[in-house]
C-alpha cells in the first residue's frame, strides 16, 4: 500500500500561477490572422511584428537554422518572410514566441533548460515528418501543437517539485501513468494545465483540445489532430529526442495509428525520416545556448 | 581520454588504447557493444530500424549494421570466439500496441541474428519504460549504463 497524500487540488493554483506568466505576444495571432487573409501581403505581417524585437530576433535564429531549409542565410525580417512562405511562416512565428517559454530550466521534472525546447522542437520536427507523409494538410496547426504540446510543465514545474519523488512512486508501484500520477498527487497533469494556458491564451478550440489531449489514449484516437500530436511526441520519445521523466511513463491506445491514419510502414518511414531531419536540425539545439 | 559518440543508426569499431565509445539517450534504440580485450578492439552499433526502410534510406537496418560492425571489428584483428557483447536500450511504454513496440522488434532482430552466428550476449539491460546512455572504454570488458534517477550499472 503506497501512502499518499491528499491531493493539493492544484488546478486553482495552476490558474493564479498563469496570471503570473507573461502573456503569449499578441502580434503573433495578429500575424497569423493576417496569413488567412487572401487580401493581404507577407509584408502586412512585417508590419504587425517588426516592433518585437526579441521575437524578430528568435524568428531569424529559426529561419536560418536547418529546420526551415533555407538555401541562404538571412538578416533582416522582411527577407526571412519572402523566402518562407505562408505556411513556414506560420510555424517560425510560433517557434520563435515559444522559445523565451520553452527554454527555462523545469528543476520540478528535473529537465535542463534545453531539454523542453529540445523534445519540443523534435516533436515539432517528427510532425512535419508525419505530415509529410500521410498528408495531413493542416500541418501548420500541427506544428503548434507540437511545439506546445508540454506548456503546461512550466506552471507545474513549482508544484510537481517537491512531490516528484511520490509522483514517479505511484507510478512505479501501480503501473500508472505519469499523468495518472500526477492526477493523483496534484489534482491535475500538465496536459490540462497547458490547454487550460492555451485557452487562456487565445488559442484555437482545436489546438487546446489536442495539448488536453496528448496523453490520454481514450481522447486522443477523437480526432486526427488529436491522435498526429499524440503520435509525434511518441515517436521523438522513441528516438530519444529531450526525453523527461516522465518519457516512457505513459499507455498507447493500440488504435492510435488507425485515428492518426497512419499504417504500419507510414511509421518506419516517419522514424527514418525524422532520424534524418534531426540531426539536420541539430544545431537547433545550440540556438538558445547562444 | 578520447570519448567517441556513437549516434543513432550509426556504427563505429575502435582500436585506440584509452578511448571510450559512448551514446546518448537511447529512447527505444538498442545499443550493441562488442568488445575483444585480447585484441584491444571495441565496436558499437546503434539500431534504430529493425529493416532498412528502402533502398534509397541513410538509416541502415539491424542486419546491415551488425554486419558493419562484426566485420570491420574481425579486420582489425578481433577474434568471434574472444568477444564479450552487450545489449542496451529498447526501452518501451508501460503497454504499447505491437505495431509500435519499436524496441522489442529491435531486441528481437538483434538476438536473431547474434544466434544464427553462434555468438551469445555477456550482459543486457533492454526493455522497461528506461531512458538509458551507454559507454564501454575500448578493449574493456564491461558495459556502464546511466538512467535518470538510477544508480550506475556495469554490465
Ligand atoms: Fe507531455
Amino acid at each position: 500500500m503506497i501512502a499518499v497524500s491528499t491531493p493539493n487540488f492544484t488546478l486553482d493554483a495552476v490558474f493564479e500561477s498563469m496570471a503570473d506568466l507573461p502573456v503569449f505576444p499578441k502580434v503573433v495571432h495578429k500575424a497569423l490572422q493576417v496569413l488567412d487573409d487572401p487580401k493581404k501581403k507577407i509584408s502586412d505581417v512585417s508590419e504587425i511584428i517588426k516592433f518585437d524585437q526579441g521575437l524578430v530576433a528568435n524568428i531569424l535564429k529559426l529561419t536560418n537554422s536547418a529546420i526551415f531549409g533555407l538555401r541562404q542565410q538571412v538578416t533582416d525580417l522582411d527577407t526571412a518572410l519572402a523566402l518562407l512562405g505562408n505556411q513556414k511562416i506560420r510555424e517560425v512565428l510560433v517557434a520563435g514566441a515559444a522559445m523565451p517559454y520553452l527554454s527555462r530550466p523545469l528543476s520540478g521534472y528535473e529537465m535542463a533548460p534545453e531539454d523542453l525546447w529540445l523534445h519540443s522542437m523534435s516533436c515539432a520536427v517528427v510532425s512535419g515528418v508525419i505530415s509529410k507523409r500521410i498528408g495531413f494538410t493542416d500541418s501548420s496547426t500541427l506544428f503548434t501543437t507540437a511545439i506546445l504540446h508540454d506548456i503546461g510543465k512550466i506552471v507545474l514545474d513549482i508544484y510537481v517539485g517537491p512531490r516528484l519523488g511520490e509522483v514517479l512512486m505511484i507510478s512505479k508501484q501501480r503501473g500508472n501513468s505519469f499523468s495518472e500520477a500526477e492526477w493523483s498527487v496534484l489534482g491535475t497533469d500538465h496536459a490540462v494545465a497547458g490547454a487550460a494556458i492555451l485557452t487562456n491564451w487565445d488559442f484555437p478550440p482545436d489546438i487546446c483540445r489536442a495539448v488536453r489531449n496528448h496523453h490520454d489514449p481514450d481522447l486522443y484516437i477523437q480526432d486526427r489532430l488529436s491522435a498526429c500530436l499524440a503520435l509525434s511526441n511518441i515517436m521523438s520519445i522513441q528516438l530519444g529526442f529531450g526525453v523527461g521523466t516522465d518519457g516512457f511513463r505513459y499507455h498507447i491506445s493500440p488504435a492510435l495509428l488507425k485515428a492518426a491514419g497512419c499504417g504500419q510502414e507510414d511509421y518506419y518511414w516517419c522514424m527514418d525520416h525524422a532520424i534524418t531531419s534531426f540531426y539536420e536540425a541539430e544545431k537547433l539545439l545550440n540556438m538558445i545556448m547562444d | 581520454m578520447e570519448q567517441i559518440l556513437v549516434k543513432k543508426g550509426k556504427t563505429v569499431v575502435s582500436d585506440k588504447k584509452g578511448a571510450r565509445l559512448f551514446t546518448v539517450s537511447l529512447g527505444s534504440a538498442l545499443a550493441i557493444a562488442a568488445s575483444d580485450p585480447v585484441a584491444h578492439v571495441s565496436g558499437m552499433a546503434v539500431c534504430v530500424l529493425p529493416k532498412k526502410v528502402d533502398k534509397t534510406s541513410a538509416v541502415p537496418g539491424v542486419l546491415e549494421q551488425l554486419r558493419e560492425l562484426f566485420k570491420e571489428m574481425i579486420s582489425k584483428g578481433a577474434k568471434p570466439q574472444n568477444l564479450k557483447i552487450f545489449l542496451a536500450g529498447a526501452a518501451g511504454f508501460l503497454s504499447e500496441p505491437d505495431e509500435l513496440a519499436i524496441g522489442k522488434k529491435l531486441y528481437k532482430a538483434v538476438l536473431v541474428t547474434l544466434k544464427k552466428n553462434g555468438l551469445k550476449t555477456k550482459g543486457e539491460h533492454v526493455g522497461g519504460p528506461l531512458n538509458r546512455t551507454a559507454s564501454l572504454h575500448v578493449g574493456g570488458e564491461n558495459m556502464t549504463i546511466t538512467m535518470l534517477d538510477e544508480k550506475e550499472i556495469q554490465l
